[in-house]
Parts: C-alpha cells; sequence; structure tokens
C-alpha cells in the first residue's frame, strides 16, 4: 500500500489503480449507514455488531472476507438505521442490533435476502430487495451524493478509487486556470446556499479583482430548521468538498481557504478534518499539490450556531474574529471579502459540484435541468411526509412528484396543503401549484425561494398562520439585532401574529402586519431581514382567508390555534369506554362507563391526549362559532 | 475622480466613493439619520436615511450612509412615497422602543410621526436588567467611537436579536475604558452619561464602568480619568515651541488645568483635558 505522499499526478493515478484492483467486486460488503439521522437510531451499534460478526466468522476459519463499514447518509432517513450488503445490494430499513446475526448468517454468508426488513411499498405491501427499486431512490438522479452511502467518509483511499481527485489532477495539469473557469461558466451553475448567484460569474469576478491575497470560502453554516443538505455531504463526501475548493482556489488565484462549519455539526467537522489530514499527507493539499507547483490549503472554522452567520458578510466577520454581524454589500466579496482580499464564498453543494464539472464539462452539466437553473439540488424532506430523508433531483422536477413519488405521500391519507420551501425565511407553495417545476426563478416567481434546500410539507393539520408565527418566532431570536427593521420589525410581527393565533386580532392588525412585512423586506440591511417576512407574505398570498377566519370569525380552520378551539365529544361514536377520562392531565372528562362523555371546555387546558387516547375518533376538535 | 449623480432633481458632482449621505448634505439636501458620524465608519444600523437610488432602470431602496457614489448617472430620490413609508415605519419602531426617550421624539415629530401604531416590546426583551437600556437605540455610534475613534474597544454589543445590548465584556467594569466620554459625546439617545462623582471617580453607570480621577497635586482636585491620562504619549508635547508652556508641562499632567494656568502665570496651556461631557451633547443627528 502506497503511503507516502503523491509527487506526481502519475503517482496519484498508479494509486487509484491498485486501489481499484484491490476492491474485489466479489467481496461480502456490509455498509452501515452512520449519517446522523441512522446514527440517532444506534446505527454506531449495528456497525460494531457487524464488524464483530465479521470477526467470528473469520476467526471460524471461513473462507469469506467480509467488510464491514461506514458510510454516509443513504437519504431515507425515516427508514434508518439502513443497512446494505453487497454483492446484490440488498437495502435492510430499520436494523436493530438484534437483526445482526440474521443478517450475517442468511444474507452475507449465504446470500438469501431477510425479508422482514426489507422495504415494503406502503400503498401495495410489495417488497423490494434493492434501494433501485424503491420509488424514494427511483425518481432522484444523484451527482452530488453519487458516492454517499457507498464510500467510508473517513478513508481518503475509498475517494479516490471511486475516481476522487481526478477532477484536480486534471485541472492542475491540462487546464489552465482560465479554462477551468470557463467551463463552471458553461455549465452555469448557480450557487446552492439560497441566492442563485451564477458560480463562474462569482469566479471571473474575484479571478479578475486586483489583490495578492485571495481566499476560497465553503459555507458549511446551515442553519435552517429540517435541513441537512450540506451536513450530509460533509459528514457522507468531505473530500468531493475539499476538491471543489482546491480547483476553485486554482481558478481565482487562491492560496488559503476556510470551511464554516457549525459546530453542532460534530460529525460533519470530524470528517472535515480527517480529510484535510489525509490529504496533506498525501500531498492533495499543502505545498506543491501533487508536485504541480500549485499551492493551496484549508482551514476549518468553527461557528458558535448564530443564524446569522450563514449570512456571507456576518460568515466573513466571524471567521475575522469579529461579531457575527452583516455589513453592507455594496462592494463585493469578490472584490473585497475576507480581510479586504478578494473572495469566493459558496455553499457546500456548490463547491461539491465542481469535480463533476471538470471531469465531464460544463456542457453536460448545462443539459441536466433547466435553462435557468442546471443541474441537480439535494433537498431534505421533512414534515408532515412519509419518506422523511434527502434527495437529490434534477432542476425542473415537478413539485408534485418530489411529495407523492419521492416523498411517498402524506401519512395518515391526510391531505396535501403546501409545503415550505427555502428554510424558515422561504415561502409556501400551496397544493394548486404543486405541477410548478422546482428551479430558482419559478419559486420564486411563486413568492418562495430555493433557499438551501429545505422543504418542510405541510398538511390539512396545519395552521399556516400559526406556521408562520413559528417561523417568526425562530427568526426573532436569530436576527443579529443590528438594523431596526428586522430586529424591532420581525419582533412586532411576531407579536401582532400571536395576537392573531390566540384570538386577539383586529383587521387594523393584519393591515399594520402587512405594511411591517413589506417595509422589513425593502430597509432590511441583510438577507436573513430582507427575507424574514417570507412566512407572512406568502402566506397572506396563498391563505389570506385563515388569517380572515382567525380575526373575523374567531376560528382557526385546521384546528390548531389552542385559544380558538374547543373539544368535544361525539355522541354517535363515544362507547363510554373512560380511556380519555383516565389520560386527561386535568380531569376535564366526565362520564361514567358505558355513557356519553363530555369534555368540561373550563377546565380542558387543549393538550390533546384525548385525541390520542380514543380509539374510535370521538373525540372531535371544533372551531369558530358555535363551538 | 468627480462622478455626476441627480439627487431629487438636482444636479450634483461629487468626488468618487464619497457616501451618498455626505453627497446629499452637502448639496444642502438633509436625510434624517441616527447612527451616522462624519468621524467614523458609517454603519448602516439605524435605517432612517433610506434613500430610492436608480441605477440601469433598476430602482430600489438602501441606505445613503453606507451607499459610496462609484458610477456615473444615479438618480436619487430622497422623499419618494416609498423612501417616505419605510422611513416613517422604521420610526415607528424605534419610538415603540423608546417612547421616552426625548431625542427619539424630537426625530418623530421631524419626520411626521406623531405616534407609533406599534407597542413597546415586552420588557423581558431588552437584554439585561437595566431601566437605562430602554431608550438606547443601538445605533452603535459608542462602540464605533470607543473602538475606532479612541482605539480602547471598551466596549461591544453582546447578545443579539431583542437581546442585543451594548456592553462591557461580562457586564462587569471595564479594565479597557479609558474613561474619555467619547461613548457620552456621540450618543443621540442621551443614555450614556458621565458622572464625575465627590470620591475622585468617573462613573458610565450605563457600561457599569468605573474609572479614578487623577488628582492634582496642587490643589487636590480631581482633573482627569488616570487611564486617560495614562495613554497619552510621552513625547506628546513634541510640536510645542520651545520654551512655551505646553513644552513645559509634564505629560502626563500632575495639576489640574486650573493649577497650570496659573503656575506658568497666566501663559494659556497650549492642550487641556477637557471637562467630562455628556449631558446635553449628543451628536448631531
Amino acid at each position: 500500500m502506497v503511503t507516502a505522499r503523491l509527487a506526481t499526478v502519475a503517482d496519484l493515478e498508479a494509486w487509484r489503480q491498485g486501489l481499484v484492483r484491490k476492491r474485489r467486486p466479489r467481496t461480502r460488503r456490509v455498509r452501515v449507514c452512520i449519517g446522523t439521522g441512522c446514527a440517532a437510531r444506534g446505527s454506531r451499534d449495528v456497525l460494531a455488531a457487524f464488524r464483530e460478526e465479521a470477526a467470528t466468522a473469520r476467526r471460524g476459519g471461513r473462507r469469506v472476507t467480509v467488510e464491514a463499514k461506514c458510510v454516509g447518509c443513504h437519504g431515507l432517513c425515516e427508514r434508518g438505521p439502513v443497512v446494505v450488503v453487497d454483492p446484490g445490494s440488498f437495502f435492510y430499513q430499520r436494523v436493530g442490533v438484534g437483526d445482526v446475526a440474521e443478517i450475517f448468517a442468511e444474507t452475507v454468508l449465504e446470500g438469501r435476502l431477510v425479508d422482514r426488513l426489507l422495504y415494503a411499498d406502503p400503498a401495495t405491501g410489495q417488497t423490494v430487495a434493492t434501494a433501485e427499486d424503491i420509488p424514494f431512490y427511483r425518481a432522484q438522479q444523484r451527482i452530488v451524493l453519487a458516492e454517499n452511502g457507498r464510500i467510508d467518509p473517513t478513508r481518503v483511499e475509498e475517494y479516490v478509487a471511486v475516481g476522487g481527485y481526478t477532477a484536480l489532477a486534471k485541472a492542475l495539469t491540462s487546464m489552465s486556470p482560465e479554462e477551468v473557469l470557463v467551463e463552471v461558466e458553461r455549465s452555469r451553475l448557480r450557487g446552492r446556499g439560497g441566492g442563485g448567484f451564477p458560480t463562474g460569474t462569482k469566479w471571473r469576478h474575484c479571478r479578475e479583482a486586483p489583490g495578492a491575497q485571495k481566499y476560497v470560502i465553503c459555507n458549511g453554516d446551515e442553519g435552517d430548521p429540517g435541513a441537512f443538505m450540506d451536513r450530509s455531504t460533509m459528514e457522507g463526501n468531505p473530500h468531493a468538498v475539499i476538491e471543489g475548493m482546491i480547483i476553485g482556489a486554482y481558478a481565482v488565484g487562491a492560496r488559503e481557504g476556510f470551511i464554516y462549519v457549525r459546530a453542532e455539526y460534530p460529525m460533519a467537522v470530524e470528517h472535515l478534518q480527517m480529510a484535510l489530514e489525509q490529504d496533506r499527507t498525501r500531498g492533495l493539499l499543502g505545498d506543491d499539490i501533487l508536485g504541480t507547483g500549485f499551492s493551496f490549503d484549508l482551514r476549518i472554522s468553527r461557528g458558535g450556531g448564530a443564524f446569522v452567520c450563514g449570512e456571507s458578510s456576518a460568515l466573513m466577520a466571524s471567521i475575522e474574529g469579529h461579531l457575527g454581524e452583516p455589513r453592507a454589500k455594496h462592494i463585493h466579496a469578490t472584490e473585497s471579502g475576507l480581510w479586504g482580499g478578494p473572495t469566493v464564498l459558496n455553499n457546500v453543494e456548490t463547491w461539491a459540484t465542481v469535480p463533476h464539472i471538470v471531469n465531464r464539462g460544463g456542457d453536460w452539466l448545462a443539459g441536466i435541468g433547466t435553462a435557468g437553473s442546471t443541474g441537480t439540488k439535494i433537498f431534505s424532506l421533512v414534515g408532515k411526509i412519509n419518506n422523511t430523508g434527502l434527495l437529490e433531483v434534477p432542476m425542473g422536477i415537478p413539485l408534485r412528484d418530489v411529495i407523492h413519488v419521492i416523498g411517498g405521500g402524506i401519512p395518515g391519507g391526510k391531505a396535501f396543503k403546501a409545503v415550505q420551501t427555502g428554510g424558515p425565511s422561504g415561502g409556501c407553495i400551496p397544493a394548486e401549484h404543486l405541477d410548478a417545476p422546482v428551479d430558482f426563478d419559478e419559486l420564486t416567481r411563486l413568492g418562495s425561494m430555493m433557499g438551501s434546500g429545505g422543504m418542510i410539507v405541510m398538511d390539512e393539520t396545519t395552521c399556516m398562520v400559526d406556521m408562520a408565527r413559528y417561523f417568526l418566532h425562530f427568526l426573532v431570536d436569530e436576527s443579529c439585532g443590528k438594523c431596526t427593521p428586522c430586529r424591532e420589525g420581525v419582533q412586532q410581527m411576531h407579536r401582532i401574529l400571536e395576537d392573531i393565533t390566540q384570538g386577539r386580532g383586529t383587521p387594523e392588525e393584519l393591515t399594520s402586519l402587512e405594511e411591517l412585512a413589506e417595509v422589513v423586506r425593502d430597509a432590511s440591511l441583510c438577507g436573513l431581514g430582507t427575507s424574514a417576512p417570507n412566512p407572512v407574505l406568502s402566506t397572506l398570498r396563498w391563505f389570506r382567508d385563515e388569517y380572515e377566519a382567525h380575526i373575523l370569525e374567531r376560528r382557526c380552520p385546521a384546528g390548531v390555534c389552542k385559544a380558538l378551539i374547543r373539544y368535544h365529544i361525539d355522541a354517535g361514536k363515544c362507547t363510554g369506554c373512560m380511556l380519555c377520562a383516565k389520560r386527561c392531565p386535568v380531569d376535564a372528562i366526565a362520564g361514567e362507563r358505558k355513557k356519553l362523555h363530555v369534555v368540561d371546555p373550563a377546565v380542558c387546558i387543549k393538550c390533546g391526549a384525548c385525541v390520542e387516547a380514543c380509539r374510535f375518533e370521538a373525540v372531535l376538535i371544533a372551531s369558530g362559532e358555535g363551538a | 475622480m468627480k462622478i455626476a449623480l441627480t439627487i431629487d432633481g438636482r444636479q450634483v458632482s461629487v468626488e468618487q466613493g464619497t457616501w451618498l449621505l455626505a453627497a446629499a448634505r452637502r448639496a444642502g439636501i438633509d436625510i434624517p439619520a441616527f447612527c451616522h458620524h462624519d468621524a467614523l465608519e458609517p454603519y448602516g444600523s439605524c435605517r432612517l436615511c433610506l434613500v430610492e437610488v436608480t441605477r440601469g432602470g433598476r430602482t430600489r431602496l438602501t441606505t445613503s450612509c453606507n451607499y459610496p457614489v462609484l458610477r456615473e448617472g444615479e438618480t436619487v430620490s430622497t422623499g419618494s412615497a416609498n423612501v417616505l413609508r419605510a422611513r416613517r415605519v422604521v420610526m415607528e419602531l424605534l419610538l415603540a422602543r423608546c417612547p421616552d426617550s426625548e431625542p427619539v421624539r424630537a426625530m418623530a415629530e421631524r419626520i411626521g410621526v406623531a405616534a407609533s401604531r406599534f407597542p413597546p416590546p415586552a420588557p423581558s426583551r431588552l437584554g439585561g436588567h437595566d431601566e437605562a437600556l430602554v431608550d438606547c437605540i443601538l445605533c452603535g455610534l459608542c462602540v464605533r467611537a470607543c473602538d475606532e475613534a479612541i482605539g480602547a474597544s471598551a466596549i461591544s454589543f453582546a447578545e443579539r436579536g431583542p437581546n442585543r445590548r451594548v456592553a462591557t465584556p461580562f457586564l462587569a467594569s471595564s479594565a479597557a475604558c479609558t474613561g474619555c466620554g467619547a461613548c457620552a459625546a456621540v450618543c443621540p439617545t442621551r443614555v450614556i452619561r458621565l458622572e464625575d462623582t465627590p470620591a475622585g471617580t468617573r462613573r458610565i453607570a450605563f457600561l457599569h464602568t468605573e474609572v479614578t480621577l487623577r488628582r492634582c497635586t496642587s490643589c487636590g482636585r480631581p482633573f482627569g480619568p488616570e487611564p486617560q491620562l495614562a495613554r497619552l504619549p510621552a513625547d506628546a508635547g513634541r510640536h510645542a515651541r520651545p520654551g512655551s508652556p505646553a513644552a513645559r508641562t509634564v505629560v502626563p499632567p500632575d495639576t489640574c488645568p486650573d493649577c497650570r494656568r496659573r503656575a506658568f502665570g497666566g501663559e494659556f496651556a497650549r492642550w487641556t483635558i477637557p471637562p467630562a461631557r455628556g449631558a446635553g451633547e449628543g451628536s448631531r443627528p
């Protein structure tokens, strides 16, 4: 095994070929996902159990080589822990430590399937053996996530074996920086962090800006509730991000770079740290990379968890050691960014796309997606959806496919109401626009935004006013407080939403709310403030009737806002089983066995325990007049 | 290089890189602002100086204090309907925050905002427990003056969102504070006040800070903050005319300005430490 520094591009290629030869296709291999979702459900214990089984088998003299390895997020987090067994790529879901021995004996050693752990279609009950047969995966097109779930993110050898760093070698030896730049421009790649600014244009501005000391930065400060695209990429394939950054640095003329990761992502930090060390040892990072004379190094900067530090100027202030506060951007970072040097700041996903552009050409990426939004986009799908998880799809895919095919629809047979895209400061898209193509411009046209790719699905039991209130609550605390409209305005908007959801709203307040939202959008200093009113503006646009019901009729149509609802028991359905009365924490339900139970509204705290307890759906929620 | 632009229909020509607010004021067009001071870097926090800039057919709201005039042919409106509405709402928000502050009310009146539609934010949301914080609009002039003009960086912003406040590290008396009073001098809402105590200290209650005043070796009267005097360079009098009182003054001085005047027999000491300023001397809004 080559452990030495790679002195030339030929060394890299020789090493890679050696690694490929060692990856015998007949090797029995168990891939256990250690992404955050699966790890939270105990996948590390599952991995340890598989490793033990493998060791026992070896000791027992069985002549099979079994490799149990950890891999990054597979994406179908809803069904974690996910385990894949090769050969055959058999896909097991919700695997517990107790299932390991059976999988090992049956599938790994004998090649037989363990039926009960296979994915079963929720509609038909039909089981499928491999990931390719699961609709969640079939409708995806994985480029950035292609190796997630396949390679061990803690070993550079695995990345190199699947072609990692070949793009870097190609760029450094057979392309000039200008040629790299032209390929990125031809790809028409737009920044995946939310703004959607053309990456090639940004790079060119930086390349052409005067200044000896230039920087590249990776924004891994993903802070949206429910978003884990960047996290999974950094955890599952850190080298792809690093390779993209080295290529970018070469193109723009930077010798130093930073990866800004939030400290709440310890596994991402750990995997990136390991990757950087391995790359330095191998000569893929640092002085004279692969003997080409190009030098570049990267450092990790850990963020303290402020949402605003995902904003580029605040992020740079934070790296510099200042307060994480944004500043006006009349002069772009590509002219004067980190420590005044021309700086390119791109998102994790953007950087991870770059090696593919270099290897396959800009035209190849431009051929995927739509004219205005090329390539693929990673989304994290959460909320009221069957398949919570991570997905990568071509730009322009109809929203309906994301929700109903990949997402598998809404649990409990409920009706889809809207999907919030772009995180807490994005907007919602209602059911009537479910056929809209998902791309930068279309989402903006519908009053939402791409953002970094979080999608939160809401069903008929979601109150849109309450949802706006929830997101505004998040933003009140995450505003840095520098400028008046964001600090004071978001607070005031949140207060008005509290009033409305608590049944105290007035038509005048609704007018104030609307004007306030527009002014905060137009007058705030940074992107956090200008987008903070989006949840209000977009719910007002699509669900104004819900606001009016709360204000004019004191009614919450979704039956969510506690001040406006009342629990009562359906006389026709109640069997008098007394279960609800037993569960009620405040003894608000009266009634004898076999007789109709009654909720005392004066005592009821509207916790919903009775609804969950009732097996006959007899506890109902009413809202509005007569409720 | 001179750049031509139009502000409210008036042709104006300014040096490239001039801040738009300065360009407008130079042309006699007043734009209200709370967080601006000519001697400090623009900050853009109060948002009262919003104007509309049209460039290449695209019009947008922007703050004028931190907008550099770089390109030819921009058209600026300081009083369009959009500008006035945004400014009014921003003023209402500030007035809701500080309903009892005299300078804030004066500004509201100047802008034409009689009252705010919004109630004061919940008290618990104002960071800390200080009554004095209630009238602070968080413009950041004190923080910037202390950093940029004085070089002490004794104070900074702490916490975020509704809890943001100006503070010394850990809300303790600041070891870096020189007691110079620049923060009080620039404070537009006059919430930072200096108080020279009979015990010979200077207290800045808003910042939980107290510094010792040096006593005059001649009359015994406290006359200047110790840390500020200690920062005076030893060659502070190097430009003074040889033999003049200034050249003969010990640095840092050990006597108060009055005693020095007497000691020099009526000769005028070239520099003196000004008395504590603060109350009633906010920066020009």
